[in-house]
């Protein structure tokens, strides 16, 4: 493997954005080989300890994608993950987390070919940025520990 | 333990872009797995038996499947589980196919990606719990709200089926707006006459009980068993007394303005709201009546011949439990005095409403088209689209203005052979097989005038007193005046008033444009996000009635199909848990979740979970800071596990 290729891992809320990869293989669209997908229920159920725990098991970026505002299957479970987000951005600019590596996006069960434009300049971004090294994050995750919540690094057993 | 992998070659879909034999000798040495399998299709009849034979042979714990997006055939597999006698969610799904084979573009790196999610799913399905699916017991009866054309209809057809059907109106007698309309498009049948044998059949079966001058007050439950309590205003007649001979009316010295013919006419302190109003048993108007004011008056009393009045009657609260509830609430006319420019509340400017009760008739004038003052009106002016299709009112087309009026002008040009009739409109809005011909039948009708303006801006109803003028300003500056006797304006329809208190009772959305959320505008316009709760009639949207009608029966439909009396309610098995010792009693989770599934146990000190309203999402566990709430199938643990293998090379 001579050429870095940036692992992308995708929290995807089943109604509609994990419905739209699917929907990328039945059109036989182009996802970046480096995109792996986490299947959740709903955007709002992906904790931010998870986007934490992915780009410290060696993801270089992170999509969290959800159903455009309004079409939540559970009413407002992207709101939440909206609101969730917000305060996770905060924190991992804190850590020194350039922000391209963590989107939220919205994407609908129809949208296949938009998914495949988003990853693909996710892709390009974390190209250009590189590989993460994940100094900032495990300075963040004593920082975090010390605090005891739910929302750091640690994924509780 | 015991895992074992069932690799799906899908055909040549999946093994024709990755290498399963390699991928094979790799599962084969992950922790845990005893086994690992491929076969051309697991999904065949074959196939299935194959992963049968494999879980029983190996004695399996936990399966991981790889193949087809679990979209395909998640539900498949679990039950091939089940008939293995193994658990269904001890279960993880691979999607080799659609997710990976399917968007491959480099082979040498879609193996690396198709050995990352195998590894996943192996780690990930050692911490899969065994879930239950549990069931509980429905009630098939219904509550329907408001009792026009849709609710009537929800009513009669379930109830016709043995359903138990409790018909709630606001109003003291039922039918709606439209069984108070002379007649109605397009085929200009008399309303009443199409609506009685339906307001008969609710009023005169055992398994259906109407409950007028009632509202609700509370709702608590889901769907199969919702608590209901119902608010029923006093009567003051006794509904099991009265015959409705009307010896009442004349004795009671009260005459106050009759808000049901729009105060064009008057009626009694004692009164039925119109003449034919059904149930035909009138009401005590507590404000006016002079016994309810000190008075030492007992007119009505005396007189009835039945001992039916009854002024001890007291508001009740009256509890019902039911398996489903309709929203058939209707609508409400938009206020033309919003546009004080048109004069809305002068006298002989009405509205399209006001009309209906001119022409009807049962109505003030008994159906003779008359201006305030006796007159015939020479000159008719309507002007369309007042609130509709207007960013700052209402911005919707309110879809039947069009055609009521047109079928009004039909009406005035029999009853008035002398008058002119202007129209100021817009567009047209006539979809249908029947709604062209309406206004094709006036292509030789000299004494319509059409003036159609190019937006409703700038018109302006002046002066009164037999010197009405509309004018309007026209492309060139010039514009145009006609003189009127009577103007008829053609308000929106908005959304019922009182809307926002119901959604917020049922924990439902309103639209932006103030109608009810339906669960899906297009696919599912009579169910809302609240199982068990289905919206029929002008609650969703501006509808006529033949739309009503077939929203009222589709409301019912979905009630035989999903509430089936001896039938017992599967649950999601997915829901949420909330862990007692770590609960902290915080209540975050409680302000988020959508269905209101969780409470708060006093006793307890904690959260607990309503397994029967929580629908799995998993807002809760995403924002407890204890970690105490938690999603069945998509735990912390579980994702933390798939997460530790999929990132890795």
């Amino acid at each position: 493997m001579t050429e870095f290729e940036p692992k992308i891992i995708g929290f995807l809320c089943n109604f509609c954005s994990y419905a739209a990869a699917d929907g990328a293989g039945s059109q036989r669209l182009h996802l970046p080989e480096g995109f792996r997908v986490v299947r959740v229920m709903c955007s709002g159920r992906v904790e931010p300890a998870w986007v934490l725990q992915a780009l410290r098991e060696g993801a270089d970026g992170v999509v969290i994608l959800g159903c455009h505002p309004g079409d939540c299957h559970y009413r407002e479970g992207n709101f939440q993950a909206r609101k969730r987000f917000q305060i996770l951005s905060r924190l991992l600019s804190d850590l020194g987390v350039e922000k391209e590596r963590v989107r939220l996006v919205w994407v609908s069960a129809t949208e296949a070919a938009r998914l495949e434009k988003v990853l693909q300049e996710v892709r390009a971004d974390l190209k250009l940025l590189g590989p993460f090294t994940r100094k900032g994050l495990k300075a963040g995750q004593r920082k975090e520990a010390e605090h005891g919540g739910k929302t750091t690094g640690c994924p509780r057993d | 333990m015991r895992i074992g992998i069932f690799l799906c070659e899908c055909g040549p879909n999946i093994s024709e872009v990755i290498d399963l034999n390699s991928l094979q000798s790799f599962a084969a040495a992950l922790p845990g797995v005893v086994m690992v399998e491929k076969y051309p299709l697991y999904c065949s009849p074959d196939g299935q038996e194959k992963v049968v034979q494999g879980i029983r042979d190996n004695r399996l714990e936990r399966v991981v499947f790889a193949g087809c997006s679990p979209r395909e055939h998640e539900e498949t597999f679990r039950r091939v589980l089940t008939r293995a006698g193994l658990n269904p969610y001890l279960l993880q799904i691979v999607n080799l196919r659609e997710q990976c084979a399917w968007v491959a573009s480099d082979p040498a790196r879609t193996g690396v990606k198709a050995r990352a999610l195998l590894r996943a799913a192996v780690r990930r399905v050692e911490f899969h719990l065994p879930l239950e699916q549990k069931e509980i017991p429905a009630v098939p009866d219904v509550l329907v709200l408001g009792a026009g054309v849709a609710g009537l209809q929800t009513a009669r057809l379930l109830a016709a089926k043995g359903r138990k059907v409790t018909l709630v109106e606001k109003q003291p007698s039922i039918g709606g707006k439209v069984v108070l309309f002379e007649e109605v498009f397009p085929g200009l049948e008399c309303a009443s006459c199409l609506l009685e044998p339906w307001m008969d059949e609710v009023l005169h079966r055992e398994n259906l009980e109407v409950m007028t001058l009632s509202t609700l007050e509370e709702v608590k439950g889901s769907l199969g068993n919702f608590i209901v309590k119902i608010k029923k205003q006093p009567r003051f007649i006794d509904e099991t007394k009265c015959l409705g001979c009307a010896a009442c009316y004349d004795p009671c010295t009260v005459e106050v303005p009759n808000e049901y013919e729009g105060g064009k006419s008057r009626r009694k302190a004692v009164f039925v709201p119109y003449v034919g109003s059904l149930p035909n048993i009138p009401s005590i108007d507590r404000k006016n009546c002079l016994h309810f004011r000190g008075q030492e008056c007992n007119l009505c009393r005396e007189v009835c011949p039945f001992g039916a009045i009854d002024f001890s009657q007291k508001e009740e609260i009256v509890e019902r439990r039911v398996g489903a509830i309709v929203l058939a609430t209707g609508y409400s006319l938009w206020d033309c005095r919003k546009m004080p420019e048109l004069g809305y509340g002068r006298e002989d400017i009405l509205t399209g409403f006001d009309l209906e009760r001119l022409n009807s008739a049962t109505g003030p004038t008994g159906g003779q088209i008359r201006c305030a003052d006796g007159r015939a009106p020479g000159s008719v002016v309507f002007i369309l689209c007042v609130g509709s299709r207007d960013p700052e009112h209402r911005s919707y087309c309110s879809k039947v203005c069009c055609l009521y009026s047109l079928k009004q002008i039909h009406s005035l040009l029999k009853k008035l052979p002398e008058a002119t009739i202007h129209v100021v409109f817009r567009d047209w809005c006539l979809p249908g097989k029947s709604g062209q011909e309406l206004r094709d039948g006036f292509n030789n009708e000299k004494r319509v005038v059409w003036h159609r303006l190019e937006g409703m801006k700038g018109i302006r109803v002046e002066g009164g007193n037999r010197q009405i003028k509309v004018a309007w300003p026209g492309p060139d500056r010039t514009g145009s005046v006609v003189p009127a006797d009577l103007v008829i304006l053609a308000p929106a329809l908005e959304p019922p008033a009182g809307l926002p208190e119901l959604a917020r009772m049922l924990n439902l959305k309103l639209k932006p444009d103030g109608y009810m959320q339906e669960e899906s505008e297009k696919l599912a316009p009579g169910a809302t996000t609240l199982k068990g709760v289905y919206l029929a009639g002008c609650v969703q949207g501006p509808k006529d009635m033949q739309e009503s009608a077939q929203q009222g029966a589709a409301a019912a439909g979905l009630i035989f199909s999903g509430l089936i009396p001896g039938e017992r309610l599967r649950l999601e098995p997915a829901s949420a848990l909330v862990a007692e010792e770590r609960c902290g009693g915080c209540r975050l989770c409680i302000s988020l979740c959508p269905y209101r599934a969780l409470s708060f146990s006093p006793e307890k000190g904690v959260t607990v979970v309503d397994e029967a309203l929580c629908q799995g999402c998993g807002v809760c566990a995403a924002t407890c800071p204890s970690g105490a709430a938690e999603a069945r199938q998509f735990t912390s643990r579980q994702i933390a596990a798939e997460l530790e293998e999929l990132a890795g090379d």
